[in-house]
């Protein structure tokens, strides 16, 4: 507890850089998988989502040292990190995605298609809307994961809340180690917490409950 | 007015319509009759296109339906199934004027032909602001004919629409059908197999029986007067 009062600022400062690697992939990431579950056609769906289950594979350390010679990145900086957990949350969350859509009943589609929707407006209207539990769930899982992965990031040279582990690793400083697991786990929470709440926001309809008048 | 010509629709070697002629005359309820099988969900889609034909041709007022957008088209018909399908997330009045705005009516009008059709199929203005959740199955298709009619159409597509409710609500709902349908003056293709709802609504009736083949077309009084075989007989129970 000592250790965290004399360096709560550097904890915090850390800790403020960690939540921005963690939400820039989880966005841009499940942008990518939600689109990817609706553009990509159903029979391309399986192959899709086993070559995503095989890129999960690849250890997370490696996939940081290998991008700039895949991709021309560069070395320092926190890029390459970035990228990588933009890949894991696509792989992470295009399934869920996959599965939120698909629980739509075809009824309403049918109805709606029926009643003069266009393809744009049953996305908006119908399938995004009517998917929302679903995709809360898998963003929960995404999120969980990127928080911890993101860490690994330090031992690239990256600095975030996996710092602490690093440094208090090699320094022997158990009090440094123990806070940086500590502030990942209540980051992880606060993920878990902030997309519960946006999730009962835009779902209203469960909430008010099935109270028959 | 709605003329199938020669209407057939293959699904692969499946047969689900076969040469389907009939003409549904405009302001009055023509009830297609059939048991499962008999094709009558399949011609009542070509109306809006949502199944198009193999071969043959669907008219309406003339006009051959294969050359309208669907969109548009799907815009102008009205449309009512069993599985209401409103959506869980908008309210009741949400519902109606969402389909009344993407038909490109003003969010003013569009809000003011809601109240107006939510009224005339007999809802509360209390339950405007509810989750369709919140209603009983009657009361959602109410608000499922309201929504069918948000775009003021001619035609009314309905497809076993009460179906899944109650035989009390069931024969109030058929009750008020038959009022919407007067004030309304509106065409209306029905497709039941239950002979008492047929013989309770329908001007026009049409025995179908397997894949489209009609057995019988008239009104529900020549038809009881003068059964034209033993397969109309049987199904409406004479």
């Amino acid at each position: 507890m000592d250790w965290l009062v004399a360096n709560w600022t550097f904890v915090a400062e850390l800790s403020l850089t960690h939540l921005g690697i963690v939400v820039v992939p989880v966005i841009i990431g499940s942008v990518i998988a939600i689109v990817g579950a609706r553009v990509v056609p159903a029979r391309w769906v399986p192959p899709t989502a086993g070559a995503l289950g095989a890129l999960y594979a690849i250890p997370s350390l490696a996939l940081f040292v290998a991008l700039p010679a895949l991709i021309g990145t560069d070395f320092i900086g926190p890029t390459n990190v970035v990228i990588a957990l933009s890949v894991y949350a696509v792989a992470s969350m295009f399934f869920s995605a996959h599965d939120a859509f698909n629980q739509v009943p075809q009824s309403t589609k049918t109805t709606a298609t029926a009643l003069g929707m266009n393809r744009t407006q049953l996305f908006f209207h119908v399938e995004l809307p009517m998917a929302i539990p679903g995709l809360i769930t898998g963003l929960r899982v995404v999120s969980a994961s990127t928080v911890s992965m993101a860490s690994i990031g330090a031992v690239v040279g990256v600095r975030n809340l996996g710092y602490l582990f690093v440094d208090g690793f090699q320094r022997r400083i158990p009090e440094e180690i123990i806070t940086g697991i500590g502030a990942v786990f209540v980051i992880a929470l606060a993920f878990d917490f902030g997309l519960w709440v946006i999730g009962r926001a835009l779902t209203p309809w469960r909430t008010r409950g099935d109270t028959r008048v | 007015m709605i003329e199938f010509r020669h209407a057939t629709k293959n699904y692969g070697n499946v047969v689900a319509l076969h040469d389907f002629s009939a003409t549904i005359p405009s302001s009055k309820i023509t009830v297609l009759m059939g048991l499962s099988g008999s094709g009558k969900t399949t011609a009542i889609r070509m109306v809006n296109k949502m199944v198009l034909p193999t071969s043959g041709q669907v008219l309406i007022d003339g006009v051959d339906i294969a050359d309208r957008d669907e969109v548009p088209l799907r815009r102008s018909i009205g449309y009512v199934m069993q599985d209401i399908g409103l959506l869980p997330h908008k309210t009741v009045l949400q519902n109606v004027v969402l389909i009344a705005m993407i038909a490109g009516q003003s969010r003013e009008i569009a809000d003011r032909n809601a109240r107006e059709m939510l009224t005339l199929v007999g809802l509360d203005p209390a339950s405007f602001d509810r989750f369709p959740s919140q209603l009983s199955g009657g009361q959602q298709q109410r608000v499922g004919v309201a929504r069918a009619l948000a775009t003021k159409p001619n035609i009314l597509l309905m497809d076993e629409p009460f179906g899944a409710v109650d035989p009390i609500v069931r024969e109030e709902l058929q009750i008020e059908l038959c009022r919407i349908q007067r004030e309304l003056s509106l065409t209306i293709l029905f497709v039941t197999h239950d002979r008492h709802e047929a013989l309770t609504i329908a001007d026009q009736l049409i025995v179908m029986s397997d894949a489209g083949t009609i057995e019988q077309f008239g009104t529900p009084q020549e038809l009881n007067a003068t059964p034209a075989n033993d397969f109309v007989r049987k199904i409406l129970g004479l």
